[in-house]
């Protein structure tokens, strides 16, 4: 019982932070510019191949695998920026428009990936063999490495954000665009930072993601859409509800795969998201918005 | 104003019986399978501009609701033994009923959080079909499942134009068919956007507030588009089903579902010309690129993306801008 | 207490609306005669718009009751309220922007007017007159098959209006008609409101800054400071009330409010 209990733990802790990661990173991007991007899938899965890349190809010890995650995922942020949001924001359509752009970019990126370094797959040198005993369970090294990235990572984006002053330009563009730019805080460049910020976010999440499973271009897929109902589920925009919300919908998907089986895990997520949109219609930690006339 | 609408009604038919025309100059398989195909895209993608575009609410369910009518079809004939031409219409009230209940659940969601509610209901109702593997009844001793599960449903009856006409006119008969259900459709969606109803949606699209101190009430308006966008949502469901005589959770891929969005951006959201246009124009770069090979998707993601970033306003956008004189609506 | 008469047609009992700590409109009483033009002033903040916002059921009063035509309509929800005879225009120029000129004054007369079950395919006729006669009154005929989004800030000001008409109400609710217009601009909708007046068989009720708008078309004035009544009466006793003079008017504008009394009397 205890032993269950403990696993079902570990691998909430796991998956939960890596959802966490790639969700910040949407609910930032949701938060600062109205932008609902869906080549977060492609992003991770193109950090997942710079690890793998780097390692294999320029002989870098393994563990440097995330930092060139990093460096790519951000690149891709920048061209991504330019490539579209630099564009868009603000005119008609726009909330939509997003949509399809990053799509179209991502099919693009996933099927460049495919030709680069073929469909089969691969797997990821960011992971530490072997485990050690706690009460009787069995816990990987690698779940110690990825909750310590998670944990990492979240402190780091919270120093980010609440010490620093691009931090300080990014909430308040948060919470009011007009606002802040007429304060003098440089939206262009608070876009750009924070299309950055996620872009090296999606990638690390994909290099975790791909250290559990394996290293293939419709890795971020299904994530994508788990991390997207999340954001939802949160309310969008709320970081802090974000975190908690992926680490409870990874208990509820964990312990439905652990207890039910395995099958169940994804349906019964789904049905418990859109019960939660329909009782609260703006995500449990959203406000609805009063608008005057 | 009304005689160019008028004028452009007249075109977008005429268009739709040139399209009719095809069979007699090219009768070829491909050729016909794939106008069907487009046929039916038109029909989705017009139906989904009514409560996209026309009301504006930022829906995604239109694949459930295809798929909806797609199933009830091909369950009908699957299980009961029905014929494909009474289960098609059935197809069709299904899919209203579904499509009602969606409109209800959404109600007090607004834009982003109905795109991704719709969405969620969308996946679960994938992820649900694809785990159903119980027997639910048997076919000389092979066990059927409700809806097919993973592998979906298939070996059940068309609409009979092989028997009736021979081996040949199957693709013929399931081209008619399918500009008979569009030309219907757009019909109906014309009459509707041009009708005091589709004043309402657009009224609760453009100003809710104001909409409502004019006696418009967002609830009822904002369900009723739901449903009466799900008839024609639902029998080309079911004409799906029984034009490739099987249907399976694949219909419910969100790469589906994001290529009409596509067509319906491409071409023009909320536009009179918009569905035909943009499944016109992607469906024939997709033909384009098709030697390509592995290069192809490359093309079409980079084509749309760009697309969009350059013309936000789609294609009938574009024309308004390059000859502001003639409104196409 | 209560000065209600036969032909009261609206009468508000000590609404109150709070938004949380925020007592937005406190106690206050209001009784609207048949056929007069009631004017409301008061500076930004008075809660001038939350009284129309709970008249037309946009915001639901937290105490109190209202009364149209012998009806509580206090919880009436907004899209029913039109149908009952009562119209509102916005402070903000409100339109269906992708509607024609026509359609959305086609569209107010027809969902406005009575509460619809299932629209008809086509307008009625009697709609369609409604209507016209709206688009005549608010001089919008020329423009009428204008996209309202395209159209000039003194015509969305009048297609409000028109909308508000084409409803055939008993109550006009008109918010700031000129705010933000020019001199020309506001003499012209002065002329266009005298012109609803004889035309139309409506009660009005104004919310306005504009001194020169309120002393040309109100039988009587209400000034609201802080969610309550500081004033009721005719223009003619605004200048003289120390009050209204003190929170509001100030005396430049008092004086000017005097003098252009005096000078009406005059005419008259």
């Amino acid at each position: 019982m205890v032993g269950s209990i403990l696993q079902i733990l570990v691998s909430t802790l796991t998956l939960g932070g890596i959802y966490a990661i790639s969700a910040i990173g949407l609910a930032l991007l949701w938060g600062v510019m109205g932008m609902l991007n869906m080549a977060q899938g492609a992003l991770m899965a193109v950090g997942a191949y710079a690890s793998v890349y780097a390692v294999a190809q320029l002989g870098i010890p393994w563990m440097l695998g995330l930092p060139a995650a990093v460096i790519i995922g951000g690149i891709c942020g920048w061209l991504l920026f330019f490539a579209s949001v630099r564009w868009m924001l603000g005119s008609a359509g726009y909330e939509t428009n997003i949509i399809i752009v990053t799509v179209g970019f991502a099919i693009a990126v996933k099927s460049l990936l495919i030709i680069a370094f073929s469909g089969y797959p691969k797997r990821q040198p960011f992971t530490l063999e072997g485990g050690f005993q706690l009460a009787g369970t069995m816990v990987p090294y690698q779940t110690v490495l990825i909750v310590s990235v998670t944990l990492t990572l979240m402190l780091a984006l919270t120093a980010i954000l609440y010490k620093t002053r691009m931090g300080l330009a990014i909430r308040a563009t948060a919470q009011g665009r007009r606002a802040a730019a007429l304060m003098g805080v440089p939206a262009e460049r608070v876009f750009l930072q924070v299309m950055m910020i996620c872009g090296a976010l999606a990638a690390i999440s994909g290099v975790l993601v791909s250290s559990i499973a394996n290293v293939s271009p419709a890795l971020g897929d299904d994530a994508m859409l788990k991390v997207f109902i999340i954001c939802v589920v949160a309310g969008l925009g709320n970081i802090p509800g974000t975190i908690l919300v992926s680490f409870l919908l990874a208990l509820v998907e964990v312990t439905i795969q652990y207890a039910v089986a395995s099958k169940w895990g994804f349906p019964v997520m789904l049905c418990a998201a859109i019960l939660i949109l329909i009782w609260r219609p703006a995500g449990i930690f959203g406000n609805e918005r009063i608008a005057r006339n | 104003m009304m005689t160019t609408t008028r004028q452009h009604v007249l075109l977008y038919f005429s268009l739709l019986i040139a399209l009719a025309l095809v069979p007699a100059v090219d009768s070829s398989r491909y050729l016909l399978g794939q106008l069907t195909l487009f046929l039916i895209w038109v029909g989705v993608v017009t139906q989904w501009n009514l409560v996209f575009g026309v009301a504006g609410i930022f829906s995604l369910a239109q694949m459930m609701v295809f798929a909806i009518g797609g199933y009830v079809a091909a369950m009908l004939a699957t299980h009961l033994g029905w014929s494909m031409w009474a289960g098609v219409p059935v197809a069709g009230l299904a899919a209203v009923l579904a499509s009602t209940v969606i409109g209800f659940a959404t109600l007090r969601q607004r834009g982003a959080y109905v795109a991704l509610l719709t969405l969620a209901l969308a996946c679960a109702m994938q992820a649900l079909i694809i785990v159903d593997t119980d027997c639910f009844s048997l076919d000389d001793g092979v066990c059927l499942t409700l809806t097919g599960g993973a592998s979906g449903l298939s070996r059940f009856g068309d609409f009979g134009f092989r028997e009736w006409f021979g081996y040949s006119y199957a693709t013929i008969g399931n081209f008619y068919l399918a500009l008979l259900l569009t030309a219907l459709g757009s019909a109906f969606a014309f009459t509707v956007i041009n009708s005091p109803l589709g004043h309402a949606f657009r009224a609760l699209r453009d100003n809710p507030v104001c909409a409502a101190a004019r006696g418009i009430d967002r609830v009822k308006y904002q369900v009723m588009v739901f449903s009466i966008s799900a008839f024609f949502t639902g029998l080309f469901g079911g004409f799906y089903a029984g034009h490739y005589k099987a249907i399976g959770p694949t219909v419910l891929d969100i790469s589906t579902l994001l290529f009409l969005l596509s067509a319906m951006i491409v071409g023009g959201v909320g536009r009179f010309w918009g569905p035909l246009l943009g499944c016109a124009v992607l469906m024939f770069f997709d033909e384009l690129v098709k030697d390509l090979v592995e290069w192809r998707m490359v093309g079409i993601g980079l084509f749309t993306a760009v697309f969009v970033v350059v013309c936000p306003h789609g294609i009938v956008g574009l024309c308004e801008r390059l000859a502001p004189r003639t409104p196409l609506r | 207490m209560r000065t209600e008469t036969d032909d009261t047609l609206l009468s508000c009992e000590n609404i109150v609306k709070r938004y949380g700590a925020l007592t937005a409109v406190d106690r206050l009483s209001l009784q609207v005669r048949a056929g007069e033009v009631l004017g409301i002033g008061g500076p930004n903040g008075a809660g001038k718009t939350t009284l129309f916002d709970m008249i037309s059921g946009v915001t639901k009063a937290t105490e109190g009751r209202i009364v149209f035509k012998s009806r509580d309509i206090t919880r009436l929800p907004p899209h029913k309220a039109s149908p009952q005879g009562l119209a509102r225009t916005f402070q903000l120029n409100a339109a269906f922007d992708s509607l024609s000129v026509e359609e959305n004054v086609l569209c107010s007369a027809y969902f406005g007017r009575a509460n619809i079950l299932f629209p008809q395919l086509r307008y009625p006729p009697a709609t369609r007159e409604a209507a016209r006669a709206a688009l005549s009154t608010t001089g919008l005929e020329a423009a009428h098959d204008r996209k309202a989004g395209s159209l000039t800030v003194l015509q969305r000001k009048q297609l409000m209006i028109a909308c508000a008409l084409a409803t055939r109400p008993s109550v006009l609710l008109l918010d700031e008609p000129v705010g933000g217009l020019n001199v020309a601009e506001i003499d012209q909708t002065i002329e266009m409101i005298d012109k609803v007046r004889n035309e139309w068989p409506v009660t009005i009720i104004l919310i306005e800054h504009v001194m020169r708008f309120l002393v040309a078309l109100c039988d009587r004035i209400v000034i609201m400071h802080h969610g309550r009544k500081i004033y009721e009466g005719p223009i003619s006793g605004l200048a003289g009330d120390r009050q209204v003079v003190e929170v509001y008017l100030g005396e430049g504008a008092a004086r000017r409010l005097r003098d252009a009394a005096e000078r009406q009397a005059c005419h008259a």
